[in-house]
């Protein structure tokens, strides 16, 4: 026997998850009542899926520690990679590393820095790193440079944006510590939430204090909070008032 | 069968949000001891998708190193838009399907339902528990014989937990889609299995 709504058949397994609004539910009894051909399919589906609760899960050959064991190298040596990025010597290269291209290069590199020293003073002298424990930073250059205004239209994560600290305070509840960075010293807004998530490694700036901060962008959609937050904070930079 | 136990809890609980955002910050954060936690809490997970899918152990086994290695280079673009775990079933899912474009390997259906690290002596198993194996191999075989659209769907949705949405995420498909397609597979399988249903 044939069915006369065949676009209920693809709701007769809803309808046994019990995840159909209630209309849609009862719509689908009734028809059930009257069709033989639903009734058959119904019978079927429920079979087999009671069939399909008991496929078997297959265990992998190796433990889960075995296996990332064997992937942890290429994982580390990935990071490594991007940490070093342009810098990294690739393998084919190094036989051509005869002492003269060495020479060359070596020359190349030493005007580039003196051009560098020149035009970033900045850098060079302006940012005193609030790094407490000697931590290498190096893994921060690529952060893109954003206004705190801009952020809410960045698309990649990765930024440093530069503002004045405000009510810097321990969450307790995660454990983070918190605070507010503004782009004037006196103003509320705009502003973006910046999260220590490990307080150990950074030195947590003063309040009133003009910082750049590195880290990864987020907009935090949570109740109550209809904000940006630069979440972890990666390191923090003291620029001059 | 302690071993066993331990594994099948791992597998049967589903990490939570809140968690899975933690251990992405971490990482992002460049904690890269996190991503051993995140690949113990999914390993077992993808090993079966993927198992499923290509139905090939050693190669489902070199299929899941390189997909936990997109997954690590990933995640630092990863912006919480879709779950951590749609997200990684996607990945795996992809690359089960280059897989099966690059080598359109035969299809094996496997025999060993528990893993080696796991094989005990067979003449050490009950009466009851060589009938339950052999229940196991009859649904694990039927279910290799579906075609792998509707296979993936009964695997994400039956071994894997996932709701209808977060399907449809991880093929890029409608809610609708996935109905239609599971109430196939299930059809087919109630067909392929008829025989067994009194032990059911
Ligand atoms: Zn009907």
């Amino acid at each position: 026997m044939s069915c006369w709504r065949p676009g209920l058949r693809k709701k007769l397994l809803p309808y046994l998850d019990g995840v159909l609004t209630p209309p849609e539910h009862s719509s689908v009894e009734a028809h059930l009542l009257g069709c033989v051909s639903c009734r058959e399919a119904l019978w079927r589906i429920r079979m087999g899926r009671r069939m399909a609760q008991q496929i078997p899960r297959v265990s992998p050959p190796e433990t889960s520690e075995a296996a990332f064991r064997a992937l942890a190298p290429r994982v580390t040596a990935k990071a490594e990679d991007r940490s070093r990025r342009s810098w990294s010597w690739p393998d084919c290269l190094e036989r051509f590393a005869t002492p003269r291209v060495v020479l060359i290069l070596a020359a190349v590199i030493i005007v580039q820095l003196a051009f560098f020293a020149l035009f970033s003073r900045k850098v060079l002298l302006g940012e005193r790193s609030l790094s407490s424990n000697g931590i290498s930073y190096s893994y921060l250059h690529g952060f893109r440079s954003i206004s705190i205004q801009d952020i809410r239209l960045d698309i990649q994560p990765h930024i440093a944006t530069e503002g004045y600290v405000k009510d810097v305070h321990l969450n307790r509840s995660e454990g983070v510590i918190a605070f507010r960075l503004v782009s004037q010293p006196n103003a509320m807004k705009p502003f973006v939430v910046c999260e220590i998530l490990r307080p150990m490694q950074l030195t947590v700036p003063e309040d009133g204090s003009h910082v750049r901060v590195y880290g990864v962008s987020r907009y935090d959609a949570q109740r109550n909070h209809d904000w940006y937050e630069v979440n972890p904070v990666l390191g923090i930079a003291q620029l001059p008032r | 069968m302690v071993g066993a136990s331990s594994a099948y809890r791992k597998f049967r609980e589903k990490p939570d949000p809140d968690w899975e955002r933690r251990t992405v910050l971490a990482i992002q954060g460049g904690e890269l001891e996190w991503f051993a936690t995140l690949y113990d809490a999914y390993y077992h997970r993808v090993y079966n998708q993927v198992l499923y899918s290509i139905g090939d152990e050693l190669q489902a086994q070199d299929l899941l190193q390189s997909i936990f290695l997109k997954v690590f280079r990933g995640l630092r673009y990863f912006r919480f838009e879709s779950s951590l775990s749609t997200w990684i079933y996607r990945i795996a899912r992809n690359e089960c399907q280059d897989f099966s474009r690059r080598k359109r390997p035969p299809l094996v259906p496997l025999e060993l339902i528990r893993g080696r690290n796991e094989e005990m002596d067979s003449r050490a198993l009950s009466e009851d528990q060589h009938a339950a194996q052999e229940r196991f191999g009859i649904i694990h075989r039927a279910v290799m014989q579906l075609p792998v659209k509707l296979r993936e769907v009964v695997v994400l949705r039956y071994l894997e937990d996932l709701s209808y949405e977060e399907i449809a995420n991880v093929l890029a498909c409608s809610s609708g889609t996935v109905a239609s397609r599971l109430s196939r597979a299930l059809e087919a399988l109630a067909k392929r299995l008829c025989p067994l249903r009194e032990s059911l």
